[in-house]
């Protein structure tokens, strides 16, 4: 049923302000992370509903315009290879807050049999061609609740971790301690246990209630077991106000 | 003279016509490539497959279970010691907790059930790892929901058995970090049931393999995973034949009709009615499968534009049935002998 359905949304459908259908997302292969999503709620949907996104980016530097701000979507899980790409030829509203839609869930998603639980957003505004400043998107059905600043970051790794440390530092490359995180195994009932397996979705937590608005950097560093191997990412991130 | 000439002309045409009519039955046979019965052997680094089984591997021990997409836990032993976010209960009973597709969570020194598969039809991925430690490693992942039951073993030195989990909790609060040690007798038990997509992750599997028989599979299967671009490419999953194990596919209903395949070849089987990997077994970062059963298609190449269909022609099938040669002499003498009846041979 699932493979019939998806021969039916092979490749991407241009919808106007978004192309989607289903396409095979670039993952870490070897130590890289990967980046999958980074939220700040997702609304639970039912079959037919129009989805909104919602977000917040800071005014614009000089030589952007509208072209680089974007929103995708994908899986946590990567069953049916589903991708959403905002086009990039939307006017966006003048304002901090963006709001991206309509977004049926009729056209692709309900198709695909994709539930709000495995539902992967990234959004933001591309600084270059391997970076880009994200903020943390409200994935919302009707009105929407934009006052959480804790975070949901969901990532993979390309090979198995025992720890993962996180840190923050701000614009002006100050490291905020009270944001470190060491993610480990809790409990030693075995020597060499494992974290974070590798080609796993997984997820952490970042508690920016504290700190003021603006654009941070986040530092992931992956620990591989018996050896002295990291694996790194970084990625800046827009607290909203 | 004229009625001779016109017998010969006829006889011409008729020897003629079954000249053509041959060529063009054969050419019409070497077309038709009906469903046939295989059994494939083949070495693979990882096998992806839709099934409608509802159970699946042979019950297994290992050090450390970790399962990522987690709907529901229930925990059940006398001993059972419980952390919910920093605060110790000693529960000594059942707990039950809820999670959802970011849930994950991991189970230490536990034997786990075959695992059951909940939805008619599962889409299922299963790969070996390397070991990097003692037992073997093999990652099992699921798109449809999946329960194990794992049974706690007994305390072994400084080693117990004991779980730890990210963003489940009690079913009427929100989720945190919950975990817990088991009894130290061993015997506690732990149901989990996956979220609709989840990834299980065997480590230090011991004592036993890992393996399983007769799992029906439901649609056509690839031998491939796609390495993600840009631009993305299928790549093959083929390992290399060994002296012990080759790759190859027999034809089991036409005798001496078999195909090998080498690393890095694709291939794509479509099955018939019933189609079942027959058995598989893991060693470290590989894996032994053999399937058997009716199939529709079997296409092999070296990448996807070059995928040729392997299936053998009818006429391959009627050239394999021995008997039905010993008939075509008999239908041409029955043919000659209506002609000389009717006169319409020329005498010698």
């Amino acid at each position: 049923m699932s493979l019939w359905t998806s021969a039916q949304i092979q490749d991407l459908q241009d919808f106007g302000n978004r192309k989607e259908g289903t396409a095979v997302r670039k993952d870490a292969r070897g130590p890289d992370f990967t980046l999958i999503s980074i939220e700040g709620h997702v609304d639970s949907f039912a079959p037919n509903s129009d989805l909104r996104v919602n977000f917040y980016l800071p005014r614009s530097d000089p030589g952007q315009d509208d072209s680089s701000i974007f929103v995708e979507a994908s899986e946590l899980v990567d069953s049916e290879h589903y991708l959403m790409l905002s086009s990039p030829k939307l006017k966006w509203q003048s304002g901090d807050l963006k709001n991206f839609g309509p977004w049926p869930t009729h056209d692709v998603i309900d198709r695909l049999h994709i539930n709000a639980s495995n539902l992967a957003i990234r959004a933001g505004r591309r600084i270059d061609v391997s970076n880009s400043l994200y903020s943390p998107a409200f994935v919302c059905t009707g009105k929407c609740d934009l006052a959480t600043r804790t975070y949901t970051i969901h990532f993979k790794s390309g090979v198995d971790l025992n720890k993962l440390e996180v840190s923050v530092n701000d614009a002006a490359g100050r490291l905020l301690k009270n944001l470190n995180q060491t993610l480990v195994c809790d409990i030693s009932a075995v020597s060499d246990c494992i974290k974070f397996p590798r080609d796993a979705t997984r997820t952490f937590t970042l508690d920016m209630s504290a700190i003021p608005a603006g654009k941070y950097q986040v530092h992931l560093i992956g620990r591989q077991p018996n050896t002295t191997d990291t694996t790194a990412m970084s990625f800046s991130i827009y607290n909203h106000p | 003279m004229t009625s001779k000439r016109r017998l010969r002309t006829g006889v011409k045409w008729l020897v003629g016509g079954l000249w053509a009519a041959t060529t063009l039955t054969i050419l019409v046979l070497l077309q038709i490539h009906p469903r046939t019965s295989v059994q494939a052997s083949l070495n693979l680094a990882e096998i992806s497959f839709w099934t409608s089984a509802q159970q699946l591997l042979s019950p297994l021990a290992e050090q450390q279970l970790l399962v990522s997409g987690i709907a529901a836990i229930d925990l059940a032993g006398p001993e059972l010691t419980v952390e919910i976010n920093g605060h110790t209960q000693h529960a000594g009973g059942t707990l039950r907790f809820i999670g959802h597709q970011s849930s994950s969570c991991s189970f230490y020194r536990v034997e786990s059930s075959s695992l059951r598969l909940t939805q008619p039809m599962t889409h299922l991925t299963l790969v070996p790892r390397e070991s990097t430690h003692r037992g073997d490693d093999f990652t099992f992942r699921s798109h449809g929901a999946v329960t194990a039951e794992l049974t706690t073993q007994p305390r072994s030195g400084q080693l117990v058995s004991a779980f730890e989990c990210d963003n489940i909790g009690p079913a009427d609060r929100d989720g945190g970090e919950v975990s817990g040690t088991f009894s130290v007798s061993g015997g506690d038990s732990a149901v989990v049931t996956s979220a609709p997509d989840a990834q299980l992750d065997f480590r230090g599997t011991t004592g036993s393999s890992i393996d399983d028989t007769g799992i029906r599979i439901a649609n056509p299967i690839r031998f491939s995973h796609i390495d993600p671009g840009p631009p993305s490419v299928e790549k093959s999953t083929l390992l290399d034949s060994s002296a012990a194990a080759k790759n190859q596919i027999i034809f089991t209903a036409l005798p001496n009709r078999a195909i090998s395949l080498e690393k890095g070849d694709l291939l794509l089987i479509s099955p018939g009615k019933e189609f079942y990997l027959k058995r598989f077994e893991t060693a470290p970062g590989e894996m032994r499968a053999v399937l058997q059963g009716s199939v529709q298609d079997v296409q092999s190449g070296a990448g996807p534009a070059d995928l040729h269909s392997q299936m053998p022609s009818l006429f391959d099938h009627l050239d394999s049935w021995k008997r039905f040669y010993s008939v075509i002499p008999a239908i041409v003498g029955l043919v000659l002998g209506v002609l000389e009846k009717m006169g319409l041979l020329p005498k010698t």
